[in-house]
């Protein structure tokens, strides 16, 4: 239904564009193949969503790629705000005088196989080496077409087999599913997030508890350790270097072994951060070709633009644009500073110097993330968000006790029984909470 | 590879690497099983130095076994195309007279 109200609206969009344009005869032409298209769309609609976009959107790229006339040494030469009537003047006449070709010649020929011509026409005009710019009449105000060349890296990652295989995914989840690509993109991350990386936190968390419990039966053979090495020091006349020495290698020897033999050395959490972020820079850069119909040659980037254009939500229409009230952009923000902030109440143990290092670097970041996000396209943002959101949902939902005796993650010693409690007490001798409670109770 | 020239060429003892058929891809499959042995490894058995012994000897036993597969199916191939090449000269060579008719006559089968 949304969809055949998003195609209805363009239609009307390049109706508009060929009332304005109706007077050379390529236009009226156009005219009566937008008619019959619509026909044909009026029928399609019922049957076959993908089909009826395909043809409008073809009719669209048709009614764009036809006005683009170049001209450096035209007859007349006009910016591109001039108005759409006269620009169809200088197509005319630089189509009598320049380019040469008939355009008027296969008029009697099928719909499908005179499109196919009229396409390729154009493509000769505007590819002409005579004429260096390409300048649209009327479509500057019905539709935005990007213009991106990526370099280097941006264009291997964006033409990387991962990216276009997140592209189609998407495209193919969102098509087969029908829903908006709002929705599209907050289930996608939501399924992704839950599949791959709550698992992998999950395992994150059962290797962390494990080796927190060998800690303890370290710290016995530690001890003996240490008397061993007194007793080669005092009683054997063993030099005090070499004892240290031997003492060292022999605990980490020890510690290697209680490792394999529970099988959970601490390296095997940073799964998480070596799926996590590949996969969000894949996804991002999926979202990003979408925008901005990349890699070139594809053919239904265009469809999928469109689609994109008006597969918003609320106060984003535009899933293309940015967000004109930056509340996604901020959002993301709040989402991964809460989300860091979170982190850090539901520590056990005091902060190393290179953690708090770390802890202010991260709030940093996170609030740096808000001006980036404020320039990319807000369904990159949404994206974005959303995956932030989840974030916070899968660490609360990691640290309730029940939730981990359900995966399997062994008690340890300073697991908390009643977390959010413990985490509200101390968000209370926050400065931020204090403040907020005080600003309130002036009001 | 003959006709994409844009690529900068890697020189290696002389010789450009980018030419040599199967090299990269033969890389590119031993870097690819290795990191999949070595961390499958590490993940299962929790032994750093295990672990970097198979990433290694799987590197090198899968950059091996690759380059000879696809030297030998390359090298197949190559062969084909000569004997089709010396076939077609000889159909030029026999045009227009009577043995040509009787090339075409006979059976097409892969002898």
């Amino acid at each position: 239904m949304l969809r055949s109200i998003n195609y209805n609206f363009y239609f009307q969009r390049s109706l508009n564009f060929t009332h304005a344009a109706s007077m050379c005869s390529v236009n009226v032409r156009l005219v009566s193949y937008l008619r019959r298209s619509t026909h044909n769309l009026n029928l399609n609609q019922g049957a076959s969503h993908i089909d009826s976009g395909n043809s409008l959107t073809y009719l669209i790229h048709m009614s764009k790629t036809m006005s683009p006339v170049a001209c450096k040494d035209s007859l007349f030469n006009f910016d591109r705000n001039t108005p759409s009537q006269f620009n169809t003047q200088s197509a005319t006449g630089l189509r009598s005088s320049h380019t040469g070709i008939n355009i008027s010649r296969n008029c009697s020929k099928p719909l499908i196989n005179s499109m196919s011509l009229l396409a390729n026409r154009t493509r000769y005009t505007v590819l002409h080496p005579k004429h260096f710019r390409v300048r649209q009449f009327s479509s500057e105000t019905t539709q935005y077409v990007p213009q991106v060349r990526l370099t280097g890296v941006w264009k291997d990652i964006s033409e990387s087999t991962p990216v276009e295989f997140v592209q189609d995914t998407l495209v193919t989840f969102q098509s087969t599913t029908g829903l908006p690509w709002w929705a599209t993109i907050v289930l996608t991350t939501v399924i992704v997030r839950s599949t791959l990386t709550l698992p992998l936190s999950l395992y994150q968390h059962y290797i962390i508890a494990k080796v927190q419990n060998l800690n303890i039966e370290m710290s016995d053979i530690v001890k003996k350790l240490q008397a061993e090495a007194n007793v080669a020091v005092s009683h054997y006349k063993c030099p005090e270097d070499h004892a240290r020495m031997l003492y060292n290698t022999k605990v980490k020897e020890k510690w290697d072994e209680l490792i394999q033999r529970e099988n959970c050395h601490p390296g095997k959490g940073y799964i998480v951060l070596w799926t996590q972020i590949p996969l969000w820079i894949t996804i991002s850069a999926a979202l990003r070709n979408l925008c901005f119909m990349l890699p070139p040659g594809r053919t239904d980037a265009e469809k999928n633009f469109l689609d994109l254009t008006t597969g918003g939500f609320g106060w984003v229409t535009n899933l293309v644009a940015i967000d004109q009230f930056c509340i996604v952009p901020i959002s993301v923000g709040l989402f991964n500073l809460a989300n860091i902030e979170i982190m850090n109440l539901l520590k056990t143990t005091e902060d190393t110097r290179l953690q708090k290092c770390l802890l202010y670097f991260l709030r940093f970041i996170s609030i740096a993330m808000i001006p980036i996000s404020m320039y990319v396209p807000s369904c990159m943002c949404l994206y974005w968000a959303s995956s932030s959101a989840f974030g916070i949902v899968q660490n609360l939902l990691l640290q309730s006790p029940k939730v981990r005796r359900l995966a399997g993650i062994p008690l340890t010693k300073t697991a908390r029984t009643n977390p959010y409690r413990e985490m509200y007490t101390k968000l209370k001798t926050k400065w931020y909470f204090n403040f907020m409670r005080k600003s309130n109770s002036r009001i | 590879m003959d006709e994409e020239d844009d690529h900068k060429p890697l020189m290696l003892f002389g010789r450009d690497v980018t030419r040599i058929p199967c090299f990269r891809n033969s890389f590119l499959s031993g870097i690819t099983c290795s990191i999949v042995g070595g961390l499958g490894t590490f993940m299962f058995t929790s032994k750093p130095k295990l672990a970097s012994h198979i990433g290694m000897a799987t590197f090198v036993g899968s950059t091996w076994s690759y380059w000879v597969y696809c030297r030998y199916t390359w090298s197949k191939q190559q062969i084909e195309v000569a004997r089709l090449q010396e076939l077609i000269e000889q159909h030029a060579t026999y045009a227009g007279t009577p043995k040509e008719k009787e090339i075409d006559r006979l059976p097409l089968v892969d002898a």
